[in-house]
């Protein structure tokens, strides 16, 4: 070996040592125990985003429920937000956030098909309600559908479809397929669905969509004599869709009235208007497991 | 074993390949038109923008600004829920209509990009030769002018089927969305991807396939004359 040579590969295993000692040491500064004084970390939590409140005005709510919930060792949470459920489970599964924040339904959904993920131990603070939202100027329609969703409670059809659809749905299976039947001679409501939120909204395999949205569309469409024709849309377009009269009616969720801390109308579409709620829905914290 | 199991239920059981395949058709088919009726108005375009008078000119230079500028998805939804939202035009149209001219925007420049790069001279001489304005045209200028566009073209036809792929947003259910509902309903997010990525991969392969097809015949052909020369 010539001593030209022999200089390059000296430098090649310097520089490789150099690398190799960078990075143990990051590793090991890494590793060392957090000082006992100092506060717990804050945790990144992933939420979906909504569509209408500012991020910055999400996180001032959040922030103050974590604070009146009284955890005084444990410095806010850092939000972050997502556009849908898929992009948030990635964001878990790589760590890039430490929980994510979503419906106790979705969170048991998305427990039997993946062991792991886990509910944490992070307090209930939220719950969201399920309502549809119609045009502002549509006031007959949204009229009706209350009519609709009024009686379903009554007669017990809501409990039964949230049964069927939702808390008694077998360990990994999927929401059955709903059928809407046809009307002749009926107008025809459009409504949009998103099909990002399973088990309350999907789409089936055969591109049909289902879930528990679908089931109280299907028996909406029954008492109101009215057909119904569903389009998909991504979610972040869905007031558009109203707005613009694509659609006649699309789901939306929004904070309960009573003692939710968030303002009712946080989160309600411009030019719309919400029906009575239909479902309500515990918030909780999925994390990986330790 | 268990990674085809897992695969097999994804994307296979009870039908889910045929709303795969529809997907797809639905990509292919807005891709294709937008490719169609983009390179007609581009060549135009183009025309204009060489051509024309003063503020012809002007116009398609304008044109060319706003459109390559302007982000797809935005343009999309302004059509659909705006400027056509009183109009009933199909989801398919609009979006095509969008594609269209967003895509002949593109197609403009690169057009006159390539007759920039043409030999002046050449021209010349064939009509000093004799040749017609029509003839000089298409034996001297269009052979030249489609080999210096054709890499720059594929791009934009494979640039065309990924731009397609927020077609969701105006309620069309193409590849990206069956993916996406496929994740969302199997919670499978991060392999769906990966085959929706592959898919889209396959797309454009075939785009740069097809060419090298048509480079192929042509050389063969050529060769062909050559012999009997």
């Amino acid at each position: 070996m010539n001593m030209g040579k022999a200089k390059k590969l000296m430098g090649m295993l310097l520089c490789c040592a150099l690398v190799g000692t960078m990075l143990a040491g990051c590793g090991s500064e890494k590793d060392q125990p957090a000082p006992a004084t100092e506060k717990k970390a804050n945790l990144r939590v992933g939420v979906l985003a909504n569509l209408n409140a500012s991020e910055k005005k999400l996180n001032e709510i959040l922030q103050k429920i974590e604070e009146e919930a009284g955890d005084k060792a444990v410095t806010p949470n850092t939000y972050i937000y997502y556009d849908n459920l898929n992009s948030m489970q990635m964001g878990l599964s790589s760590k890039s956030i430490d929980a994510m924040s979503t419906y106790q339904s979705v969170a048991d959904y998305l427990m039997a098909r993946h062991s792991e993920f886990t509910l944490s131990n992070y307090p209930v603070h939220l719950k969201d309600a399920f309502c549809c939202a119609v045009r502002k100027d549509d006031t007959a329609l949204q009229q009706a559908i209350n009519t609709a969703l009024d009686s379903m409670k009554a007669d017990g059809t809501l409990d039964r479809l949230t049964k069927e659809y939702i808390t008694e749905l077998k360990k990994g299976e999927e929401p059955p397929k709903v059928e809407i039947n046809r009307i002749e001679g009926a107008d025809t409501l459009k409504v949009a669905v998103t099909g990002d939120l399973p088990p309350i909204d999907l789409i089936l395999s055969d591109g049909s969509p289902a879930g528990f949205n679908t089931a109280v569309l299907a028996e909406m469409s029954k008492r109101m004599g009215k057909n119904i024709e569903i389009i998909s849309v991504e979610s972040a377009a869905r007031s558009s869709t109203l707005t613009s009269k694509r659609a006649d009616v699309i789901f939306w969720a929004i904070a309960p009235t009573g003692n939710d801390p968030r303002p009712a109308d946080i989160d309600i579409p411009t030019g719309a208007v919400l029906t009575h709620p239909y479902f309500q829905d515990d918030i909780v914290h999925v994390d990986l497991k330790k | 074993m268990e990674l085809l199991e897992l695969l097999n239920r994804i994307f296979i059981q009870d039908g889910a390949w045929l709303t795969i395949l529809k997907g797809i058709w639905a990509t292919v088919q807005i891709s294709a038109l937008s490719l169609f009726f983009g390179t007609a108005l581009g060549a135009l375009v183009c025309f204009c923008r060489l051509k024309g008078r003063k503020i012809v000119r002007f116009l398609a230079v304008s044109y060319i600004a706003i459109l390559r500028g302007s982000p797809v998805l935005m343009l999309l939804m302004l059509f659909y829920y705006g400027v056509f939202s009183g109009i009933d035009l199909s989801p398919i149209t609009v979006a095509v209509f969008a594609f269209s001219i967003h895509t002949s925007a593109h197609v403009a420049e690169l057009l006159r990009a390539s007759f920039m790069a043409l030999d002046r001279g050449q021209i010349e001489a064939a009509r000093t030769l004799g040749f017609s304005k029509v003839q000089a045209f298409r034996l001297v200028t269009l052979p030249q002018l489609s080999r210096i566009a054709k890499p720059v073209y594929q791009s934009t036809i494979v640039n065309l089927i990924q731009w397609t792929s927020v077609v969701g947003y105006v309620t069309i259910t193409d590849l990206t969305r069956v993916i996406n509902n496929i994740a969302s309903r199997t919670m499978q997010p991060m392999i769906t991807i990966i085959v929706g990525m592959l898919i889209y991969l396959s797309m454009s392969y075939a785009v740069y396939g097809l060419f090298a097809l048509w480079d192929w015949t042509h050389r063969k052909k050529g060769a062909g004359c050559h012999a009997d020369d």
